[in-house]
């Protein structure tokens, strides 16, 4: 009692000093005004907080935490500075009391002045809440936070400085080391070793759903409770450390041992916390490696699949009825059953079947061997709990745990939910028994779309309503719920909840929305459509047909509301991710982070509009006209194949954008679930074939290009220069450039035919083709043969092709002319270019003539459509002179080298003013001599002759920032994107239409500076003589930019050596042209003619690009 | 005896031997610990109340071992630094609280009542609730003394407590710590001022570069002085040679003479008159005094 009475005496004492100093107050006010503002910010952000009430707690403790974690570092320092200078503390150390009590009363004085501080946060939280969320605030998220993230970063935050303080002895130092060590932890470690170091939860994913909880609350509590031991151990340590004498010899050593016991306990939360991760991981690759070895075994195709689930509190009992053909004459079947789930018995007309299983692999054995012929019935009988560890093997772990986030909020990820109020469980869990195995690195046999007849029984616990594919009937006794299907599936789900619906029947299909009881949020919007809603959806259904060109299969389709934590992942061989599932797509609680579903701020706005519009005269929309506007927001959530765009500051002003596939682009429905084209041999069949009939967004290449510096498509041709087809699909360091890779081969693939039928006429056999193959297996090799019949080509052959790095060309083009001729009946205008490959291999052109024009894209020619894009191929050394006739001018020659050297691929050249003609050339293709466009008479240096461009090499940066950064991808490439507004601090490649190039148009960028970094081109003087020297200008795009910042001079400065005189010249950049601008005339008498470009100018960057030397024509005819 | 120092030792780290050899044995009541500046005052002073461990040497406080049984030692102990000061943000009675609950007086009303006497006993009962750093200096120095005492303690160590303070403060802080001495407390004193000690104290030591010099009472010290004080008038040619020989210890200007005072053993070249010590005169003499022909006498 003494023990506490003295800590509680001299905290109180210490908390009264922190509560009247000054920086306390200034703290503490900030603190209240911040908290409101944040909590306003927080209310007024979209809707999240009232998708999720939890997230206000969250935001605002969040947000306490870091502010809390810095003032305390020198609040806890303080006092033993304060201690170490003056002396009245010895009055105090002359007490009785031992060192533990003060030093324990102390930090508790320091604990308790950022306790009353923490509640304080909450309670203005919770009263800001109120006012706008009335009796949802969730008070309890207030506490929860308060205790896995504000107590623990406390205690250890305090715990530590006090440590440092005794160690170093230096308030100032101890100060700026911790801060360092924030920002290191912010900054730079963030999310490594699993959260391991993020000990304020700065990046840890904390974002609490309201249907079940924390996504993974254990592994929370053990994260949190690792800090609250280490901060313990440390203030313990702290008692050793403390310079006062004991109160007797021995009276540090329990205190010695206790810490010690209280730190190694720390470390073992350490440990199992990294452990959690890693004994996952490789029970993840222990089952890839159980997959890789079974991928061969037999299996039997499902024809119907007969479930019958019974729910018991958290667990579930099934039974299932299969009826098969085996794909092999064999006894012995693999299938796989989530490890979580034990089979308690297999029947076969009565009698027992043998069953092996091996982790998720379940093997039964029947007495006989059984022929591909028989048709085989079988029942099992398993029961328990889900197993997450088995889904999404073939995403890395790290991804796997790496949070999503939204705003400021970061969430765990989920794939499977199984507790006694809430069941999910998607075809990833494999919670039935699924022909063969699951993911193999090794082979493609894996995979298993093969359509079946479901239907299913469920029985849940009370008050809970199952939901899945089919018609739905209820039984007699209304406790289960019966699911029938009409068509095959390739996959069933299976949700119980306390789910509700309300639907819509609009052309015999069911359109339902199933929520959670309390999340009707979005009925009272539409109160005033809901009469018209079929011909709303009529009218939406049928827009996304005509857009998609495929039609809606099933006769149901339902939005159904699942946990925020509800992750999915896209994969390498399909658009679908499990967040669809046939009939269904599958929301986050109460439509969180999707702006299409804050209907009432939309209504609101609109409603606010059409007051505006009513006093300005203007169009007044009913409230069934804005209720419809804002119900049609659902098309533009299916109709989006684009999900996140992250942007990445990449090392040294380099950047990058990563465009994601959006879970909700409703394709899949339309293609996925319904034809499946499958081959042993290659996993992405289906993958391709949906690729070369969806038509992904321009503006994605367009975006990447800009940003990365290269388009994803260029990416793709340079790997694939580089790696064979085959290797580079097993490359998961690759997922986010899959697409790009399939559709690049499928291209290829297909180039043959395209050329022979035309692009337009192959797509439309090849979606005739694969639509009269609905709910059916298409063996991808059957159809390679059929469309190559068709097209009077070996499509098939080219699949080997797709083993080895495939060779590419490299074009020249000439600059386009257009001569515009009269005619007797009309006046004609000539398209002319001269495109050249001038390497060993052959290649194609994709030439597409631009009209700005009202006919644009429909150009019509003596009468008739004349298409305006079309390819050309090309032998080696092949240069070609292209005439084309059209009846307006074309405005530009967009060329696409596909397949090529070419950076960047697409080059778009203005045709400049179009001139009179008499004569018209035939169209047509006329061949010209293989260096045609090769440049005669000059010397021209490019950034790309590494043996005449050298480049200065900054000083290397700060080693740590070196060995923490991860890697990005895009730094594989040589070229890379780069912001205008924050321009590298090194050399970095670049590639773009404006620079100069044969085949590469690229240069070298780096950020302005006072002459410490240059560019050198070396350039071979043929002989003594009179040259004129050339710059290859290509205007930054803030020459263009107003604003009185961007006026004055901007020069690039260059240093010219001719070997005998050092000049020095300067090119204005807002004065001069694109293009080849001369920088002087020089008497040249040595063989090396040095140009440096200095990074000294009041631009932002230079770019290094090329150099042209000419001889001066008087001297040359001398 | 109260305390009971035995062959105590202090070298620190850099070799500087502070104490040498202490043997002392001190009663209750007033002590007086005199010394100049860097004779190791503090350093016994410091080791007295256990903020400093020895390097060798024995102490018994009390009864108690202070070396091994400290917070006992503690609990009888009241202590007043020589450099106190005050955290700003602290009231008077807060202070005296905080003292008082830190030595064991747990209790809310008898803690209260007790801090309420204790400032009515060093006049600063109506100032309690200012903040203590506001207090001028001889209030600071009672509320000092005022912590020192609040619990009571057996042992009072108070180190140089009147430096810096006006005669009529030190004059009420001397007879303060006499009244507390009366109730079979020790207190010790230590100081480099000697009408301190000769006006309070009833032992005393001497100490010395880390030596005790002397030990007993002020008036032992003055017998052994006795008869080794002279008075003189000397001009400046005499006062030259005598300060190069003699220490002397008092000058007061006689028109184009000094009026001087010398501290010796003999003093015969000079016609001096010989004159009753004071406690100073006692301490220099003891300062000058080469130390082991002393004690061998």
């Amino acid at each position: 009692m003494l023990f506490l009475k003295n800590i509680q005496s001299v905290s109180k004492y210490e908390s009264k000093l922190l509560y009247r100093s000054w920086f306390f107050k200034v703290f503490a006010t900030l603190t209240v005004v911040a908290t409101i503002f944040t909590a306003i910010g927080t209310l007024e952000e979209s809707r999240y907080v009232e998708s999720i009430p939890t997230l206000l707690g969250y935001s605002l403790m969040f947000t306490f935490n870091i502010g809390q974690a810095i003032v305390s570092i020198f609040l806890a320092s303080e006092y033993l500075k304060r201690d170490k200078q003056l002396d009245t503390s010895e009055i105090f150390y002359v007490r009785p009391l031992s060192n533990a009590e003060y030093l324990l009363g102390k930090m508790w004085g320091t604990i308790r002045v950022f306790l009353l501080l923490n509640f304080i946060v909450m309670a203005v939280g919770v009263v800001c809440g109120y006012t706008k969320l009335g009796a949802a605030v969730d008070i309890g998220s207030f506490f929860s936070y308060f205790l896995l993230v504000n107590l623990p970063t406390l205690v250890y935050i305090i715990g530590l400085s006090t440590l440092l303080m005794l160690i170093i002895k230096n308030q100032a130092l101890t100060f700026v080391i911790l801060l360092g060590y924030i920002g290191l932890t912010i900054y730079y470690i963030g999310d490594k070793c699993y959260y391991l170091f993020d000990y304020m939860c700065y990046n840890v994913p904390l974002m609490e759903s309201t249907i079940t909880g924390f996504a993974d609350l254990p592994s929370l509590i053990i994260h949190r409770l690792l800090y609250l031991l280490l901060g313990f151990s440390f203030i313990l340590f702290s008692i050793l450390m403390f310079r006062r004498l004991p109160n007797s010899h021995y009276a540090l050593v329990p205190w010695g041992i206790f810490s010690a016991v209280v730190f190694l306990g720390a470390m073992s939360l350490g440990y199992l916390h990294v452990a959690n991760y890693t004994v996952k991981d490789a029970y993840r690759n222990n089952l890839i490696l159980l997959n890789n070895e079974n991928v061969g075994n037999p299996k039997i195709v499902t024809d119907s699949c007969n479930i019958d689930v019974v729910q018991q509190g958290k667990k579930l009992f099934f039974v299932t009825d299969i009826v098969g053909r085996p794909t092999k004459d064999a006894s012995q079947f693999t299938f796989t059953l989530n490890p979580g789930f034990e089979v308690t018995e297999a029947l076969h007309e009565g009698t027992p079947l043998g069953i092996e299983r091996e982790e998720h692999l379940l093997k039964i054995t029947f007495p006989e061997e059984k022929s591909v012929e028989d048709t085989l019935r079988f029942t099992l009988k398993y029961e328990g709990v889900a197993d997450e560890r088995i889904c999404y093997l073939d995403i890395p772990e790290e991804l796997l745990v790496e949070s999503a986030g939204f705003s400021k909020y970061k969430m765990g990820k989920r794939y499977v939910f199984q507790d006694a109020a809430y069941t999910m469980l998607t075809p990833e869990s494999y919670w039935y028994p699924r022909p063969g195995v699951c993911y193999s690195n090794e082979s493609p046999d894996w995979q298993q779309n093969y359509f079946t007849h479901f239907s299913m029984k469920v029985t849940p616990n009370a008050g809970l309503t199952p939901v899945s594919q089919g018609r739905i009937s209820l039984s007699d006794d209304s406790l289960s719920t019966m699911f029938a299907l009409e068509y095959p599936l390739q996959s069933l789900t299976l949700l119980i909840g306390e789910y509700e619906n309300i639907s819509v029947e609009s052309d015999s299909t069911l359109y339902s929305a199933w929520y959670l009881k309390g999340h009707d949020y979005f009925t009272a919007s539409f109160d005033s459509i809901q009469d018209t809603l079929p011909q709303l959806i009529r009218d939406m259904r049928r827009d996304i047909e005509r857009e998609v060109e495929l039609t809606y299969p099933f006769k149901r389709f339902s939005f159904v509301e699942v946990p925020v934590h509800f992750a999915s992942f896209s994969r390498t061989w399909t658009r679908s991710q499990e967040r669809q599932q046939p009939e269904m797509l599958f929301l986050p609680e109460r439509g969180f982070g999707l702006w299409q579903f804050d209907f009432n701020w939309h209504i609101k706005w609109r409603r606010d509009r059409r007051e505006e519009n009513k006093n300005r005269g203007g169009r007044i929309l009913t409230n069934l006209q804005i209720e419809a506007e804002v119900f049609n927001h659902f098309k533009s959530l299916l109709m989006d194949q684009n999900g996140s765009v992250k942007f990445d500051e990449g090392r040294m002003g380099r950047r990058s954008v990563t465009i994601e596939e959006s879970p909700y682009y409703i394709f899949p429905q339309m293609y996925n679930f319904k034809y499946n084209i499958y081959s042993s041999q290659w996993s992405v069949a289906n993958r391709l074939v949906e690729i070369r009939l969806s038509r992904s967004p321009w503006w994605n290449n367009f975006l990447a290009r800009n940003v990365n510096g290269l388009s994803n498509e260029e990416k793709c041709n340079l790997l694939l220069q580089e790696r064979s087809f085959k290797d580079l699909l097993k490359d998961l360091e690759l997922r986010n450039l899959m697409n790009n890779i399939i559709e690049v081969q499928g291209k290829k693939l297909f180039l043959g035919a395209e050329k022979a039928l035309g692009v337009e006429a192959f797509r439309d056999s090849l979606f005739n083709y694969v639509k009269a193959h609905a709910f059916e297996n298409i063996s991808f090799e059957t159809m390679l043969d059929t469309m190559g019949r068709l097209a009077g080509c070996d499509i098939h052959s080219e699949l080997k092709e797709w083993e080895k790095p495939i060779e590419v060309a490299e074009f020249l083009f000439g600059t386009p002319t257009v001569t515009k001729v009269t005619t007797a009946k009309k006046d004609v205008f000539q398209g002319d270019i001269v495109i050249s490959n001038i390497s060993d291999n052959p290649g194609s052109v994709n030439l597409k003539l631009v009209f700005w024009t009202r006919n644009g894209d429909k150009q019509i020619f003596n009468g008739e459509r004349k298409p305006n894009e079309w390819v050309i191929t090309f032998g080696p050394k092949e240069t070609k002179r292209i005439i084309t006739h059209w009846e307006e001018a074309p405005n530009i020659f967009q060329c696409k080298a596909l397949f090529s050297k070419n950076l960047p691929m697409l080059i778009g050249v203005h045709t400049g003013k179009v001139e009179n003609g008499k004569v018209l050339t035939p169209e047509g293709e006329y061949p010209l001599s293989s260096d045609f466009l090769l440049e005669k008479d000059e010397i021209i240096i490019d950034n790309e002759d590494t043996q005449f461009f050298e480049l200065s090499v900054p000083p290397p940066s700060g080693l740590l920032n070196e060995w923490i950064k991860q890697k990005s991808i895009d730094e594989d490439f040589k070229y890379s994107g780069f912001a205008e507004w924050n321009p590298p601090m090194r050399w970095t490649m670049t590639t773009g239409g404006g620079f100069y190039g044969k085949s590469i148009r690229s240069a070298a960028i780096i950020r302005a500076g006072d002459g410490e970094e240059h560019a050198r081109w070396k350039i071979p003087v043929p002989e003594p003589g009179r040259y004129e020297l050339y710059y290859y200008v290509c205007k930054p795009g803030e020459v263009f930019w107003g604003g009185w910042h961007n006026r004055g001079r901007k020069m690039y400065n260059f240093i010219v050596d001719t070997g005998e005189h050092v000049e020095e010249h300067e090119v204005n950049m807002r004065r001069a042209d694109n293009g080849w601008t001369l920088l002087g005339t020089f008497d040249v008498a040595c063989d090396t003619m040095n140009v440096t470009l200095t990074n000294k100018t009041k631009l932002r960057y230079i770019s290094a690009d090329a150099v042209k030397l000419v001889k001066r024509k008087d001297e040359t005819e001398e | 005896m109260s305390i009971k120092i035995k062959n105590l030792n202090k070298i620190y780290p850099n070799g500087n031997h502070a104490l040498k050899d202490i043997n002392l044995e001190i009663p209750s009541g007033m002590f007086g610990l005199l010394g100049p500046n860097g004779a190791g005052k503090s350093t016994l002073m410091r080791i007295l109340v256990a903020l400093m461990e020895p390097t060798s040497g024995e102490i018994e406080m009390y009864g108690c071992n202070l070396l091994k049984e400290r917070r006992e030692v503690r609990r009888i102990l009241g202590y007043l630094p020589q450099d106190f000061r005050f955290f700003a943000k602290y009231k008077v009675a807060e202070f005296l609280d905080y003292a008082a609950r830190l030595s064991g007086m747990n209790d809310g009303k008898t803690r209260k009542r007790a801090v309420a006497d204790m400032l009515e006993k060093v006049g600063l009962y109506e100032v309690r609730e200012r903040y203590a750093a506001k207090l001028s200096g001889g209030m600071k120095r009672r509320l000092g003394i005022a912590q020192a005492l609040i619990h009571e303690p057996k042992v009072i160590i108070v180190d140089e407590p009147t430096t810096g303070l006006d005669p009529e403060e030190r004059i009420r802080f001397r007879n303060l710590l006499t009244h507390v001495s009366s109730n079979d407390t020790t207190i010790i004193l230590s100081t480099h001022i000697v009408g301190d000690v000769s006006s309070s104290c009833n032992n005393m030591a001497l100490l010395n570069k880390g030596e005790i010099s002397f030990r007993g009472s002020p008036e032992d010290m003055l017998k052994r002085a006795e008869g080794k004080v002279w008075r003189l008038c000397v001009n400046d040619e005499e006062y030259n040679a005598i300060n190069q020989k003699y220490p002397i210890i008092a000058t007061i200007p006689k028109g184009n003479m000094w009026d001087i005072q010398v501290v010796a053993d003999k003093f015969d070249e000079y016609a001096a008159e010989n004159m009753p010590p004071n406690l100073e005169h006692a301490y220099v003499y003891f300062m000058e005094k080469d130390l082991n022909l002393w004690l061998n006498d």
